[in-house]
């Protein structure tokens, strides 16, 4: 199991568990859950997401046509400060922590108490996947033009000579995990940092299982504690010592 | 362990590098091995793929939005909603730099926000916090690390305004969007009001102010 490095100032800016079913919830039973989560996350917003089709037949503008292909409604609560967020959509429940981010433990009660309201308001439904995802953000403090990113980032795209120094960069790379039989998307970019003199970059993990997905809480629970373990082992295989030492002793 | 790669490097976005300086900032990478590439196994052929596939692909390849970056419906808000993301999109601002401000420090600016922004007492010539203005004032705190916690106004058009205050001497920072501040400092001096005022960027402001008697609210060390 990977050690657990506690940091004075942990690069975690959000952190996310998402379960997603096979079958949607109706409005009408999307609205009561919703409503059962008050207590904790008082702030409530409706949120929307739309996918368009465009099919372009040929050259003339008439010849272009779209569709509005799917859109789906979900409820986004919140606590008052903003940092504990419940987000519902007719298949999927997903509790998120911002920064600061208290721990595993603390993170983990608190899903785990979401997903038994969930478990007592509405009727069980099968569990199409399960998500980790960890969204990281490493700032350097800037002392020359040119920063060697790669002395704190083990995860950079390679240019030849010729091309570098870069302005810029976004990259993804998709893993298949065997030993926990989750895939796992990266996301790394240089991303405007939000503090002076320093350059930020994300490093953005995603893990999913989408295959032999646990149906009882047990197994949910071994698998998201396998899933939070191996996180911690891929996100310090992306980082150097100097990364490390920016997190105990920061800006 | 992973035992399968399936990487596609080549997507790179290249957009507009925005610092705090405004000055591109350039990456270097060294002479490292090759980044594999495609795996044998990918199966990219353009004889064996279907457009089901290259559709399934394209949807994997991107990043969901995250929950707290998701956005909310938009139409005829009324003033709560209104006032309610304004404040809300402070607060997520001010998670964004959590990590460099004790726990203190947050309650004290979600305090005095929220009571900027209750509806019973709200005025409508005002507008509620503008984000961007939010982040200059981010910015500078963790730059400059006050010792001392600031009052927080709002100017007309959303402007966060802090202001640190030591008997009559008095120091009045207001925030705009993209680093810019207006400042004024104040004290009596001789039984008259000395003033000095200047309008400068987040990286200068206290090269500005330090002439002058600001020790009871910052000892700013820079890193």
């Amino acid at each position: 199991m990977a050690q657990s490095k506690t940091y004075a100032r942990p690069p975690i800016t959000e952190a996310v568990i998402e379960i997603a079913f096979t079958s949607a919830l109706n409005k009408k039973d999307l609205v009561k859950l919703s409503k059962k989560y008050q207590s904790h996350y008082p702030k409530e917003d409706s949120v929307s997401n739309f996918e368009v089709e465009v099919n372009v037949r040929g050259v003339e503008l008439d010849e272009t046509t779209a569709k509005l292909k799917n859109q789906r409604l979900g409820h986004r609560r919140s606590s008052e400060d903003m940092c504990q967020l419940l987000v519902l959509w007719p298949k999927t429940l997903t509790i998120a922590q911002l920064a600061p981010y208290d721990g595993w433990s603390i993170f983990y009660q608190r899903f785990n108490r979401d997903w038994r309201t969930l478990k007592s308001t509405v009727a069980q439904r099968e569990i199409e996947r399960i998500g980790i995802r960890y969204i990281n953000r490493i700032d350097i403090p800037v002392s020359s033009p040119v920063i060697e990113h790669e002395e704190f980032l083990n995860i950079f795209p390679k240019l030849p000579d010729m091309l570098q120094p870069m302005n810029a960069f976004n990259i993804q790379a998709q893993v298949y995990l065997q030993d926990i039989d989750c895939q796992l998307r990266i996301n790394s970019a240089a991303v405007p940092s939000p503090l002076i003199d320093h350059a930020s970059f994300v490093v953005d993990l995603d893990f999913l299982r989408v295959q032999n997905v646990p149906q009882n809480d047990r197994a949910l629970q071994n698998l998201l504690n396998t899933i939070r373990n191996k996180k911690n082992e891929v996100f310090e295989s992306l980082i150097t010592d100097k990364a490390r030492a920016l997190f105990n002793h920061g800006n | 362990m992973a035992t399968k790669t399936d990487s596609i490097v080549g997507t790179t976005n290249f957009f507009p590098s925005s610092t705090s300086s405004g000055n591109g900032l350039l990456f270097r990478t060294p002479d490292a091995q090759a980044i594999r590439s495609f795996s044998a196994n990918s199966n990219l052929s353009a004889y064996n793929i279907t457009r089901h596939e290259v559709d399934s692909r394209i949807q994997s390849l991107k990043a969901p939005a995250s929950p707290s970056s998701l956005n909310t419906k938009r139409d005829n808000k009324d003033l709560a909603e209104v006032i309610f993301d304004a404040t809300a999109h402070a607060k997520i601002s001010t998670s964004q730099i959590a990590m460099y401000l004790d726990d203190k420090w947050r309650k004290n600016i979600f305090e005095q926000l929220d009571l900027l922004h209750d509806l019973n007492n709200w005025d409508d010539d005002l507008n509620p916090v503008n984000n961007a203005s939010t982040q200059t004032f981010l910015r500078t705190i963790v730059n400059i690390k006050p010792k001392a916690y600031p009052g927080l106004g709002l100017s007309t058009k959303g402007n966060l305004v802090a202001a640190w205050t030591t008997g009559k001497k008095r120091l009045t920072i207001e925030f705009f969007p993209k680093d810019k501040t207006q400042w004024i400092f104040s004290q009596p001096v001789d039984g008259e009001t000395e003033r000095a005022a200047g309008i400068t960027t987040v990286n200068r402001l206290f090269e500005c102010i330090k002439p002058y008697s600001i020790d009871d609210w910052f000892t700013y060390k820079k890193a």
